[in-house]
């Protein structure tokens, strides 16, 4: 039981210690930051192996609490260690928020009791706001719609709670489990659905993640939205599927659908993007559709589906995220018409960038692959019971997955490929320090890692303890495919030294009319995709999200500017207009009286 | 300590005190306010838990004056003298720097001071009237401290609009006392319950007027005009007291009383609170959101945290009036923060103006630091305290059986948020449209002794949830109990079995 208060408690009240701490101790702030994740990580994995048992009431450690928790742990280590170049302002603040949040974290996976875990939640609404405020003057803005959006959803999670509560009497996940048969119930699912949507980036919930990706620190895109936030939304999501309402057809269709438009509407937006970070976190929305589908599709294949991509995700976003901040911070830049040919200048960061790559479009055999797999089959299934809806979700989900891969060939040809562009021939180009390669080399390693390893770790470590309805050996035999896939790389990987590196070989440039290839001959590959701005229904479509309509803050903050333009013209500021209201109110007040 | 007069003579004596003194003395009206009102934060937390009547001239109840301190009087009690306390802290530097007469400022600020404590502790009606009056005139005058045309203007409608509704509370009492011969609070909650007042037309015709009367003074919808112009003109401790301590004691706190203690809650009076609640939490905020001035911005969010009060009294159960108390407390320490705070970046800057502010965050990180944390209060961010007295009421709400006032609260708190983060956007981490560079030369933080008001007041903001840690009966237990006994309580309370 004292274990649970040590892995709470000790992140944050170091947290709070780094940030009394002055900002010329920059060492020693990631000292203690980086020996805390450390000693979290440590921990936690530890206890990963050796379940603690703690007794019922306000605290819960379940399987699902295990994994989180080992995401936490290990996501909280690596940006640590990533921002020790990274970071130069402020480290007292960073390092001390970035512990406050994994201590957060970690509470709101180990809360039985509802409202504490809307605590730890609230918390983790204001670290990441201040977090992303780190970035400067220019943050100011996308922090405050993101504090809006996240905080305003807390709201709902509270309503939603103080309903459940209302409904059942009880405040413990353990305790709860409901039909949604009346309106009450449908309502609070849909409130606490809410939060996790918007913490996860989900759509409708999911404006901030782009709207922030350019302002913010990029370690804190890679540590917040892109991996913990993904891991926290999924598991309340998982939370509220799983242990607190029982399966609804109406709203489970409503959150496949969600999830698949998601999907689809988040990778043709990711497409058009001419910026990589914001192309990324675009494709961090797009990618949570698929954990929702997964989720939502209500078997047991399905949901360990959704949750193998919740881990999987928080893998090649956070490398993904991690290595546009390596990029920016040796060229200075994350416009991709700005860059090219940085494979030669940086081989490791190309090479991780490129598995990770590979992971999100779905290409085996990175993990990607495998959670994408889980999901359809368990759309699949899902469709046995006689819903045929599951059509359309795969189909969504299949052209998603198509077009991930168009827009990373877009980011890998322009960054990595080509030549480089003007700007960046004069700049010595050389790898990063040494500290942020490592947690890029982690993270590719193990986008690979749990591609081939599917079976023996994920699936018979992870999952199948959180989801007993699933059977590798139903699931479909991959030892061979494997086997035949590393086969043919050895074998093409020995082709290739014989043929190409090992024979002698005369290398010259290519030959064009006798003319030098300049920079301005450059294709960044950002041009090829404007033709799918162009095209004739989608550019409608492009529009009509650009106009906005599709950001429900500004929808709602238009809204609300209609209402308070309204109640701003009422109030004139003259005595004569205050007084008659207090007439109209004195009448009012009578009339009730006496008609009651 | 059973001499209740202290709590309104020692504050009357000190102000008449200082201006025969301060001709000689000049460090005495600084020292004085803040003294006095620290005197009296420790005497009413001495008096916590501890339940008595005093009877002044020892006149027995109905003939002579009482004055009655129950669980709800001394939480009152506590949080107006805090609010005074640490505002007069507050006003040394910042008197000095806008204003010129020391000796009047806090010689009126000590009288609103007397007026407040009088109010919540007296059991007579018409001796209400009077601390009413007094703490009115007095606050009319700081209002409009500055003597400027605007700082008259704001005084100007506060003292019309708040006058008609005292005359309206005089009419009420009058006529109480016509139908009952009596002023003394229990004497006529006695009389209501036993002749079935509340069919009176008389009665009830009063009962309104005193309604809408206190409800001006607490500043609910539709009876807020005067709200936006005086604590926008108000020397900022003075808004501070105002929102903390004045609305809070001479409205709120009477409303309640008169609604729990003396006609009894009923279906109707529940219905009103919690509708005028949702009315005020909903335009209150909406006002607030497009405001530009940022002592306007706070005005108007008082108007709606006052809203989320008498929704949780409208509700009623015991957790929603323990919700509405501790909303009452976490109010009284936010948004004087938050006044302190616009009178910390106006002391520096000289500015109110969103648009024209900026960068201050680095530049003064006592305020910047101090207002994030009372925004988050405000916001219902947890751990702060604004989070837990807003949980309870919309838990409470649900639980009532009213999930739709739940959902109103929430909207409430979400454009409350949006509404403060607009401002940290603002003010501290961004900047406006028409800021300068130049407007932030020379900008520091502010002196020793507004930082320690602010700081004290921000460590509140972020631990006073801790006073839920005993359970829902613990510190507030009292106070419920004061309320939920209804005037049968109150009743037995003065004239025994």
């Amino acid at each position: 039981m004292e274990i649970i208060y040590y892995l709470i408690g000790l992140p944050i009240i170091m947290g709070l210690l780094c940030l009394l701490l002055s900002n010329r101790a920059r060492i020693l702030i990631w000292g203690i930051a980086l020996d805390v994740c450390l000693i979290m990580f440590g921990v936690i994995l530890f206890l990963f192996a050796k379940k603690p048992t703690i007794p019922e009431g306000l605290f819960i450690w379940d399987n699902l609490t295990n994994l989180t928790l080992l995401g936490i742990g290990f996501f909280g280590f690596v940006v640590c260690v990533y921002s020790y170049k990274m970071i130069d302002e402020c480290p007292g603040r960073y390092y001390g928020y970035l512990l406050i949040t994994i201590g957060a974290a970690i509470g709101v996976v180990l809360s039985n009791n509802l409202i504490l875990m809307s605590v730890y939640w609230g918390i983790l609404a204001i670290t990441l706001y201040l977090m992303i405020n780190l970035g400067g003057p220019l943050a100011a803005y996308p922090a405050k719609k993101t504090f809006i959006i996240v905080g305003g959803t807390d709201s709902f999670l509270i309503l939603g709670i103080a309903i459940l509560w209302a409904l059942t009497g009880s405040l413990n996940i353990t305790d709860i489990r409901i039909e949604i048969d009346r309106w009450l119930a449908a309502a609070s699912f849909l409130c606490l659905v809410s939060a996790a949507f918007a913490k996860a980036g989900a759509m409708p919930f999911h404006t901030w993640i782009p709207e922030i990706s350019e302002k913010a620190p990029v370690s804190v895109m890679a540590f917040l939205p892109a991996s913990l936030d993904k891991l926290l939304g999924i598991y309340l999501l998982a939370r509220i599927c799983l242990n607190l309402f029982i399966y609804h057809e109406t709203m489970w269709f409503l959150l496949s659908l969600m999830g698949a438009i998601t999907i689809v509407g988040a990778v043709f937006l990711a497409l058009i993007q001419h910026n990589m970070k914001r192309l990324l976190a675009y494709h961090a929305v797009s990618q949570v559709g698929y954990m929702v589908v997964g989720i939502a599709s209500g078997n047991p294949i399905g949901i360990a589906g959704g949750l193998f991509h919740m881990l999987n995700h928080a893998i090649y976003k956070c490398c993904l995220f991690l290595g546009a901040g390596s990029i920016e911070k040796t060229t200075g830049t994350s416009e991709l018409e700005n860059l090219g040919g940085l494979g030669r200048n940086l081989p490791l960061t190309f090479t991780c960038f490129l598995f990770a790559s590979f992971a999100i479009s779905g290409i085996p055999p990175f993990n990607g692959f495998f959670s994408k797999w889980m999901i359809y089959q368990g759309l699949v299934d899902s469709g046995k019971t006689g819903d045929q809806s599951w059509i359309l979700w795969i189909v969504m989900a299949m052209i998603g997955s198509g077009l991930t891969l168009a827009s990373f060939m877009k980011i890998i040809h322009s960054t990595f490929l080509g030549i480089s562009s003007e700007n960046l021939k004069t700049k010595d180009i050389r790898e990063v320090h040494f500290t942020m390669l490592i947690p890029l080399l982690l993270l590719a390693g193990l986008c690979l890692f749990f591609g081939i390893f599917f079976i023996s770790i994920p699936v018979l470590k992870f999952l199948l303890p959180i989801v007993p309805g699933i059977y590798p050996e139903n699931m479909f035999n991959l030892n061979l495919p494997i086997l035949l896939l590393v086969l043919g790389f050895v074998l093409g990987l020995f082709f290739y030294y014989t043929t190409i590196v090992m024979r002698k070989k005369r290398i010259v440039t290519p030959f064009i009319g006798g003319e030098k290839i300049s920079s301005e001959m450059k294709l960044s590959g950002t041009g090829f995709y404007n033709q799918i701005r162009n095209t004739a229904f989608l550019n409608k479509m492009y529009d009509f999200s650009e106009r906005k309509f599709t950001d429900i803050y500004e929808v709602l903050k238009s809204t609300v500017n209609y209402f308070t333009k309204g109640f701003m013209v009422a109030h004139t500021g003259i005595v004569g207009t205050y007084l008659t209201w207090m007439i109209f109110g004195i009448l009012v007040f009578l009339y009730i009286y006496i008609r009651w | 300590m059973d001499n209740l007069s202290l709590f309104i003579s020692i504050p009357a004596a000190v102000a008449f005190f200082i201006p025969v003194v301060s001709r000689r003395l000049r460090w005495f009206p600084d020292v004085s306010a803040s003294v006095t009102s620290f005197f009296l934060l420790m005497l009413s937390l001495m008096t916590l838990n501890h339940e008595t009547v005093y009877k002044m001239g020892d006149w027995p109840a109905p003939y002579g004056v009482v004055f009655v301190l129950d669980g709800f009087s001394c939480m009152m009690l506590v949080i107006v003298n805090l609010v005074v306390f640490f505002t007069a802290i507050y006003s040394v530097d910042y008197i000095e720097k806008f204003y010129t007469s020391k000796l009047r400022y806090y010689s009126l600020l000590l009288l609103v001071l007397t007026g407040v404590n009088g109010v919540i502790l007296t059991g007579d009606l018409f001796n209400l009237f009077i601390f009413l009056e007094l703490s009115l005139v007095a606050s009319f005058a700081l209002v409009g401290f500055g003597c400027s045309a605007r700082d008259l203007e704001g005084s100007f409608k506060y003292l019309v609009i708040n006058l008609l509704a005292s005359y309206l509370i005089f009419m009420g009492i009058a006529l109480l006392y016509g139908k009952f011969a009596s002023l003394n609070m229990a004497d006529i909650a006695r009389m209501v319950a036993n002749s079935d007042g509340m069919s009176d037309q008389v009665v009830v015709f009063a009962f309104v007027l005193l309604l809408v009367g206190f409800a001006t003074k607490s500043a609910i919808v539709p009876f807020h005009g005067w709200v936006a112009d005086a604590y926008t003109s108000a020397p900022a401790p003075i808004s501070a007291v105002l929102t903390g301590a004045a609305v809070k004691s001479l409205g709120v706190y009477v409303l309640i009383r008169l609604a729990y203690n003396i006609f009894g809650m009923n279906s109707i009076l529940s219905t009103i609170f919690a509708y005028s609640g949702v009315a005020s939490i909903i335009i209150g905020v909406l006002m607030a959101l497009g405001q530009w001035n940022f002592k306007r911005l706070l005005a108007y969010h008082s108007i709606s945290q006052i809203g989320y009060i008498i929704l949780a009294f409208g509700i009623g159960t015991p957790l929603a009036i323990v919700g509405g108390i501790f909303h009452i407390l976490n109010h009284s320490l936010f948004k004087p923060l938050l006044f302190l705070n616009a009178g910390s970046v106006e002391y520096e800057t000289g500015e109110r103006n969103l648009a024209r502010l900026g960068h201050l965050s680095k530049k003064m990180p006592v305020t910047a630091i101090s207002s994030l944390i009372a925004s988050f209060s405000i916001s219902g961010i947890p751990p702060f305290n604004g989070f837990w007295s807003k949980l309870l009421i919309i838990v409470a709400a649900v639980q009532a059986g009213r999930p739709l006032l739940a959902l109103w609260a929430v909207i409430g708190s979400i454009l409350t948020l949006a509404s403060f983060a607009k401002i940290q956007k603002y003010v501290f981490f961004g900047s406006g449209e028409r800021f300068k560079e130049k407007m932030l030369s020379g900008v520091g933080e502010v002196p020793f002794l507004m930082r320690i008001s602010m700081i004290v007041l921000a460590i509140f903001c972020s631990l006073a949830g801790l006073l839920l840690v005993g359970g829902l009966n613990g510190i507030f237990g009292p106070v419920v109990n004061a309320l939920a006994g209804g005037p049968e309580l109150y009743i037995t309370r003065i004239f025994g079995k």
